[in-house]
């Protein structure tokens, strides 16, 4: 059985994954924009 | 993402992965918190440290605009980073009214470190109405540039020298206490350390994102104002270049010539 601190931390890395992702999703649209002009 | 920046932008992954993880795992509960509560600091303190950061380097940025050469990008910087700064101010109340919740009974107490840094909430939130409230976009720049670096002096005053001025506080010790010692559990400290160098570090990063987003959009508006001023000019040409056509109908002038 999990524990609450477990469960909230692996919440909490799953989500700072996401924005990580994101993030670097964000930085390669970005580059791409100012490659194109 | 060029070769030099992929491997840190893993790095800061994997730090705040482990802040995560030291925060619940690592760092034991401080004493005197009500249950688990203490664990929430670690967030909460990164978050009012990066939000300052960025309030500073906003009114840094600003003062390269102002006193500088004038670049456009500096003031974009210094806009994404009050932008960015303001969101984590927003974090930093947020945790921190919902550990209040926990530990005073109350999520607003109207102690001196929420009452201040909500001022300075409020402070730098007039930063953007006053940018969204000039159309000019040269005056909007003077303007809000001379209002972030007034920032530089307000910022610290709000931040540390105001709170620290009253004498009562239901708020813990700062990290720095009032004589200048850290007294706090290693562990937490290490903990604290990593998550607010790690927070820094992402709010840099997102701030790099906006800044760029931001030129980007400006040069698509200057692209489309010229092309604007490209087409208003060619239809003006056209009307002119138009055959001026004198009506060819000519006047009856027999009967009056007689």
């Amino acid at each position: 059985m999990l524990g609450d601190n477990t469960w909230v931390a692996a919440v909490s890395i799953i989500l700072w994954s996401g924005i990580f992702f994101y993030l670097l999703y964000l930085h390669r649209k970005i580059r791409n924009l100012e490659e194109e002009r | 993402m060029n070769t030099l920046r992929l491997p840190l932008a893993w790095l800061l992954w994997l730090a705040l992965c482990a802040t995560i993880w030291g925060a619940f795992f690592y760092a034991p509960p401080a004493e005197g918190f009500i249950g688990e509560s203490s664990r929430i600091l670690f967030f909460h303190v990164p978050a009012a440290w990066a939000s300052f950061v960025m309030f500073f380097a906003a009114g840094i940025w600003s003062a390269r605009y102002l006193f500088g050469s004038r670049q456009p990008r500096h003031d974009h910087a210094a806009q994404a980073a009050i932008e960015l700064g303001l969101l984590l101010c927003i974090l930093a109340i947020v945790t921190g009214a919902l550990w209040a919740r926990i530990m005073w009974g109350a999520y607003w107490n109207w102690d001196p470190r929420q009452v201040w840094i909500t001022v300075a909430l409020l402070f730098y939130g007039a930063y953007l109405a006053l940018r969204s409230a000039v159309p000019d976009p040269e005056t909007r720049r003077r303007l809000s540039s001379s209002y972030a670096v007034l920032g530089l002096i307000v910022a610290p005053f709000l931040f540390f020298v105001l709170p620290r001025m009253t004498g009562f506080s239901l708020h813990p010790e700062p990290v720095l206490n009032q004589q200048g010692k850290i007294e706090m559990n290693p562990r937490m400290l290490q903990v604290l350390l990593l998550g607010s160098v790690g927070l820094t570090a992402l709010s840099f990063w997102i701030h790099n994102l906006r800044t760029r987003v931001l030129v980007l959009w400006e040069k698509r508006e200057e692209r489309a104002y010229d092309e604007l001023l490209a087409s208003g000019s060619q239809q003006s040409t056209g009307l002119n270049s138009e055959p001026t056509t004198a009506p060819t109908t000519t006047a009856p002038t027999a009967g009056l010539e007689t």
